[in-house]
């Protein structure tokens, strides 16, 4: 039960929903940029939320499956291929055993998600499966996957053939109604919602017109950390010391440059500069789908609409769980084996 | 009652409320941020995912279904401090740091010294003198933030910070000292090394520091710190 690391694409790691309850120590939260894909590739293919997923940029791995499995691929569209025919999004697929699943390039979008029916067998460090890349562990050995790598998986599909091409036809024969906030929706938007911070007075007026007037362009240094970006210098009306105090996602912060950073899903557990204010839970994901040079506006909301939008983000998933029910049931009744969960360290 | 301590409850985002009880580094307002950081987690508020203290800041995050409005939430803080007592009375655990001060460790030290107005082995004596609160970890993981130390202890950071700080490394800055969990980049300044490792993912008690420990910092010869860094290395 396994897929074997042809290709390792340009970074590739697997990553939960985050590492909860230890930022008292330090250790940062971590998780899927986009969690909305994440959260829904899982959904799919009829996982709980909380399994892992291996988040993919830009360019994808390509993966030989040694036993057949039901895996699900949101987010980006990386004009992925299972044995050179064109693997469809947002859907159940059915890997045969000796298939190989390539992800060349993202066509649309920065991050992909690759969810696997019963999950990946890895080992929660910490009460997490996220690969914490800065401190080197979690996910796969604590770093992005490498060619040679062999990820085992937790459960694998009776692999008769007439049972795995009833299935596939099953399964291809399911709709999926998404709602319009989920699926590709993130992909195509550039404007963000965002919260202001109560420091934000505190900023000139002129930076505060141009916060709202710019078309901030994504920096060269975008990465699971943070995204800095390129636009107007902001400044304060007065400088003055600050105590360092915790971090969200989201969290955007000016440091002394007057550039702006948004802290995305690896940021640090504090810091201590001036804060414009925080990107909306449910914007999050238009956010991680950008590369640099992609270009942003910021649309202030005031935070009462930021929740209502995030609790009505859950609701959809919520509904959409009952709408798959019977499909996952589907699945469930092709898997020939499925292995305790947790691995072992590699 | 301790409704006194908060100054104010902002919302950071939307799945996250900063509750701010002073912002000054200060022992006291630490303390009373760990003591009401415990409450809330002893509360069990079914949205609350994780409460951390940080100096004067207790930040609270949520889950979104659970939270409509910010606003309950905060009141439910505000009659939490109602139940606490006047002065914070949560023990901190008594640690003690190995730390050996040899040159080869303590790069900086002739410059913290004469900052401070003191000869090195006045400097090292000072340093062991001080009891210590750590007031958050952060930065990289089980990298205390301890404090506050006395005035002689107040030099700037380096002006261009070192790419690579080794593990174990104790810096000194603006009063307060950093004990380097791995290799880093880093711009205090370095006045020893401790043995003992900081910070094991794979360990049940992953940080050997808490917020709210209560640090003192013994020396060590050189000898001692190589055998106690075998016994680190081999766990």
């Amino acid at each position: 039960m396994s897929f074997k690391v042809i290709k390792p694409g340009m970074l590739s790691t697997f990553q939960d929903g985050g590492r909860w309850g230890y930022q008292s120590l330090g250790v940062s939260v971590c998780g899927a940029m986009d969690l909305v894909s994440h959260h829904l590739a899982n959904l799919i293919v009829g996982n709980s939320t909380d399994m892992a997923t291996l988040e993919i940029t830009l360019m994808g791995p390509t993966l030989v499956f040694n036993e057949a499995c039901c895996v699900c691929l949101t987010g980006a569209d990386m004009q992925a291929k299972l044995n050179d025919k064109p693997v469809a999004r947002f859907r159940p697929i059915v890997i045969k055993a000796g298939e190989t699943l390539t992800m060349p390039l993202a066509k649309e979008g920065t991050r992909a998600y690759l969810a696997m029916h019963g999950g990946f067998a890895l080992p929660l460090v910490m009460g997490s499966q996220s690969t914490y890349l800065r401190s080197g562990f979690g996910g796969w050995d604590g770093r992005a996957l490498q060619a040679g790598d062999e990820v085992g998986f937790n459960s694998t599909l009776n692999d008769a053939p007439e049972k795995l091409d009833k299935l596939s036809n099953t399964l291809w024969d399911t709709r999926i109604y998404l709602p319009s906030s989920l699926g590709a929706w993130s992909l195509r938007k550039s404007t963000v919602r965002w919260v202001k911070s109560t420091t934000w007075p505190e900023f000139t007026r002129e930076s505060q017109q141009a916060v709202l007037q710019t078309h901030w362009r994504v920096g060269n240094d975008a990465d699971r950390m943070g995204f800095r970006l390129d636009g107007p210098k902001l400044a304060l009306s007065e400088a003055r010391e600050r105590l360092s105090e915790p971090t969200t996602f989201g969290t955007i912060q000016v440091p002394a440059s007057g550039q702006p950073i948004v802290l995305m899903a690896d940021r640090q557990t504090s810091g201590g500069y001036a804060k414009l204010g925080c990107v909306a839970s449910v914007d999050l994901p238009i956010l991680a789908q950008k590369k640099p040079g992609d270009e942003i506006r910021f649309l202030p909301i005031d935070v009462e609409q930021a929740q209502a939008l995030d609790a009505a983000r859950q609701i959809a998933f919520d509904e959409l769980a009952v709408q798959l029910a019977s499909m996952h049931q589907h699945i469930r009744d092709t898997v020939s084996s499925t292995k305790q969960l947790g691995g072992t360290i590699p | 009652m301790a409704n006194h301590w908060i100054r104010t409850i902002r919302p950071e985002g939307d799945r996250c409320l900063i509750v701010e009880l002073g912002n000054q580094i200060d022992e006291t307002i630490g303390r009373r941020a760990r003591q009401l950081a415990q409450a809330i987690e002893a509360a069990g508020w079914p949205e609350v995912i994780e409460v951390i203290a940080a100096f004067g800041t207790v930040a609270i995050f949520v889950t979104p279904v659970a939270n409509p409005s910010g606003e309950a939430l905060a009141d439910r803080i505000h009659a939490l401090t109602q139940t606490l007592p006047e002065v914070a009375n949560l023990p901190g655990r008594k640690v003690t740091l190995p730390v050996c001060y040899d040159a080869r460790f303590g790069i900086d030290l002739e410059k913290v010294a004469a900052h401070a107005g003191l000869s090195v082995p006045d400097l090292i004596a000072a340093h062991q003198a001080s009891v210590c609160q750590v007031f958050t970890l952060g930065f990289s993981p089980g990298l205390p933030y301890l404090g506050v130390f006395d005035e002689r202890f107040d030099i700037p950071r380096l002006k261009n910070p070192r790419m690579k700080v080794s593990a174990g490394s104790v810096g000194i800055a603006n009063r307060q000292a950093v004990v380097y969990p791995r290799t880093l980049p880093g711009g205090w300044n370095l006045i020893g090394a401790t043995p003992i490792r900081l910070f094991d993912p794979t360990a049940k008690e992953p940080s050997f520091l808490k917020p709210g420990d209560e640090v003192t910092f013994k020396a060590i010869s050189v000898e001692e710190f190589e055998v106690l860094q075998l016994q680190a290395q081999s766990k």
